[in-house]
């Protein structure tokens, strides 16, 4: 069971899917594996948006970012087709390079020509630590095999939260960060969340319009960054999974994720239903209408499924032993506003 | 509203034409449009009209303000303006809504509705060019003929807006006396018909210049083979940008031949803009669509022009494909990317011929304080053409 349900805590008031969690989609798998030994905290988690065997499947993404948002491929077809056809990796900035070129492999291996329809280009999401780790340290620890580790470990059903993958190393609100996943339901589509919280300040921290103010004193970190993917079996085109992604945004604003300090912060969406070819004209694809209501109940859903998965991810954190210092974790004292308020 | 030139005039007799009866400089009788002088630009074919209209459904009316002469008075005049209207079908457009797509090559201009357009996908009002005074005048006119016809335009929640671009004519009109009226927007929605299209000295593109040669408003199509299916891109512009040395046309430096010819008498301003609306029958996606906008920009290109600083270079892209009512679960359809790079193809085409159409079809203009735009001498356009091997 998620930890927020095991503490009797619920954020808003739309209802969750089965799992809570970005692999109530059907279809999207999550991995994490932890790189580079003991002695640094940092991973990689990949979100898959089917399973590594299937081959030729374009799906459509919309982005948007604060400030532009850290380091991301994949962008340019993202934006300008509006499609995309490869896992998404979120990695330790330094190890952007190494990822990427293991991904390619990985692309090649599934398609040699490595068509936009199959893996070309890969989408990798850069996350800087804001100096948890040494660089320079970082920079030389992952290897090729690692990004076919994380893409081996991904699965659906339930996943892991809080300092695992990519969230080993994430601090956010003066307290452990790390990743979070989400899910609720909007009519008879759902929206997935997964989001790598790192950011935002001890004073900043605001759940379901509940201030919860941690009496920490946040160690001194640099500008951080934040990245979410939100996933959707709702049949959104590309311009509907930007408007989207703009609201997964408000969604880590509404928590105070964003804040004067937050340097960059990166959300991608994606549906998982694949326009097919036209039975009446091949020249054509199609996929299903979508009402305004339908879309509108999707933001609402989205927004909530961000600020609970931000909150999972604090809950599930762990503290951290750092060079003589203790990195704490959200006191559970303060979740008892959001207790027993339904 | 009718086309000032013999639309029956072939390649041959077009060829054919006493060039040298034409003295350097001297205005000839019939302004022609670039195909008709035996120019081609590109390779797709034209459609029937080579014009926006050969989009089914898709109607231009040109409402055309010319009055007075001599000294301006402001108020007064002298008046060179007008409004173009372009009406992208014939039901109700809030209710029947056109995916579509806007892209911003130079951001120093006004399209007006651009939000709605962005935020959701949709055109869902006409698209009106006008002068850069006038936006308000054009938008009240056109808005107030949208009431008439969806008088609950204002309670779905969406804010439809109509769509308005201006550039700048004040060399030759009395802009600060704004003599478009709301009723002039109107009149050219209610003009807006099918078939061949009035070019040069019209509408929105009255007073308007290119390449320092009278230009004005501009159209041409394509169509475009896809497996089985035809679709049709059309494009319409109103040119008003470019300096003359830059002047290309099918890649011939024509601007760098014609060095005379210049504005005459006041101090002609440098601000230079462009607008296009680009209509195409094949069912386009938003995102596609802005594919397309951003090919309008290397159409432009094609012509010599660089998108200065002082410009106003917005294109707005949509698609007669489908139409998004609310309320019906049809399926929605896209063009398979395949076929995506002749869609692109037909819109550089069809940009750079309608650029070069508004210029083969202005007549040469006098306006306020005398203030003179020269018409492009066609037949100078030719010899220059002959010359470089690309005219018999």
């Amino acid at each position: 069971m998620k930890g927020l349900r095991a503490l009797g805590v619920e954020v808003g008031g739309l209802p969750a899917g089965t799992l809570d969690a970005i692999t109530d989609i059907e279809g999207v798998q999550v991995g994490h594996i932890a790189i580079g030994g003991e002695e640094l905290n940092i991973g990689l988690s990949a979100v898959l948006p089917y399973s590594l065997d299937v081959k030729e499947r374009e799906l459509s993404i919309g982005r948007w970012s604060l400030d532009g948002g850290g380091a991301i491929s994949g962008l340019g077809v993202a934006e300008d087709f509006g499609t995309f056809s490869s896992p998404i990796v979120f990695a330790p900035a330094p190890v952007f390079g190494r990822v990427y070129e293991a991904m390619i492999q990985q692309g090649i291996q599934r398609d040699s020509g490595l068509s936009t329809g199959a893996g070309w280009p890969p989408v990798v999401l850069g996350v800087d630590d804001g100096a948890a780790n040494d660089a320079r340290r970082v920079y030389e620890s992952a290897r090729e095999e690692d990004v076919q580790r994380v893409l081996a470990a991904a699965s659906s059903g339930e996943i892991a939260e809080g300092n695992v993958g990519i969230g080993r190393a994430l601090r956010a609100f003066g307290v452990r960060g790390g990743v979070g996943t989400a899910s609720r339901l909007a009519g008879s589509y759902s929206v997935g969340v997964f989001v790598a919280v790192n950011g935002g300040l001890p004073t900043g921290l605001v759940i379901d319009g509940h201030s919860l103010l941690l009496e920490t004193v946040a160690p001194s970190l640099g500008p951080q960054e934040f990245a979410t993917v939100i996933a959707t079996d709702a049949p959104l085109a590309a311009f509907e999974l930007r408007a989207l992604a703009q609201r997964g945004g408000l969604g880590a604003g509404r928590c105070g994720l964003w804040n004067p300090h937050t340097r960059a912060g990166q959300v991608l969406a994606f549906s998982t239903v694949e326009s097919k070819e036209s039975t009446v004209d091949k020249t054509l694809k199609e996929r299903p209408a979508l009402e305004d209501d339908e879309l509108y109940a999707l933001f609402a859903a989205c927004v909530e499924a961000v600020e609970a998965a931000i909150l999972s991810a604090l809950v599930a954190a762990t503290p951290l032993r750092v060079g003589g210092q203790t990195l704490g974790v959200l006191p559970a004292a303060v979740l008892q506003k959001l207790k027993g308020k339904k | 509203m009718d086309r000032r030139t013999f639309l029956g005039l072939g390649l041959g007799a077009a060829a054919a034409w006493p060039l040298r009866s034409w003295s350097a400089g001297a205005q000839p009788v019939k302004r022609l449009r670039l195909r008709e002088l035996g120019i081609a630009i590109g390779e797709l074919e034209p459609g029937v009209h080579n014009a926006i209209t050969d989009v089914a459904g898709v109607r231009v009316g040109h409402v055309t303000l010319l009055k007075g002469e001599g000294p301006l008075v402001i108020g007064r005049g002298p008046v060179r303006t007008g409004v173009t209207a372009i009406v992208p079908h014939a039901g109700v457009l809030s209710k029947e809504g056109l995916y579509a797509a806007d892209f911003t090559l130079n951001g120093n201009g006004e399209l007006t509705g651009v939000g709605h357009v962005r935020r959701r996908g949709l055109l869902a009002a006409p698209i009106l060019f006008t002068n850069t005074s006038s936006i308000g005048n054009v938008y009240d006119g056109a808005l107030g003929w949208m009431l008439e016809r969806d008088a609950k335009l204002f309670n779905g929640g969406e804010h439809i807006e109509p769509i308005v671009g201006e550039t700048w004519g004040d060399f030759l009109n009395d802009t600060a006396g704004r003599h478009v009226r709301p009723e002039h927007a109107r009149a050219a929605l209610e003009n807006a018909q099918g078939g061949p299209v009035a070019e040069g000295n019209v509408g929105g593109g009255t007073a308007m210049r290119a390449f320092r040669f009278k230009a004005g408003i501009g159209t041409s199509s394509r169509l475009v083979p896809c497996d089985e299916t035809t679709y049709t891109v059309g494009v319409i512009v109103q040119a008003n940008f470019g300096g003359r040395s830059q002047l290309l046309v099918d890649g011939v430096p024509v601007g760098r031949e014609i060095p005379d010819l210049m504005p005459e008498r006041g101090q002609a301003t440098k601000s230079k803009s462009m607008l296009v609306a680009v209509a195409t029958d094949a069912p386009l996606l938003p995102v596609q669509l802005q594919r397309l906008c951003k090919r309008v920009g290397l159409g432009m290109a094609r012509t010599g022009a660089i998108s200065t600083h002082g410009s106003g270079d917005l294109f707005l892209a949509f698609s007669t494909g489908q139409k998004v009512v609310h309320g019906q679960r049809r399926p929605v359809q896209t063009l398979d990317n395949r076929w995506i790079s002749r869609m692109h193809q037909a819109v550089v085409e069809s940009t750079e011929e309608a650029i070069l159409n508004s210029l083969t079809m202005a007549e040469t203009m006098v306006g306020r304080d005398g203030n003179t735009y020269h018409a492009l001498p066609l037949d100078r356009l030719v010899q220059i053409m002959r010359a470089h091997g690309r005219l018999k």
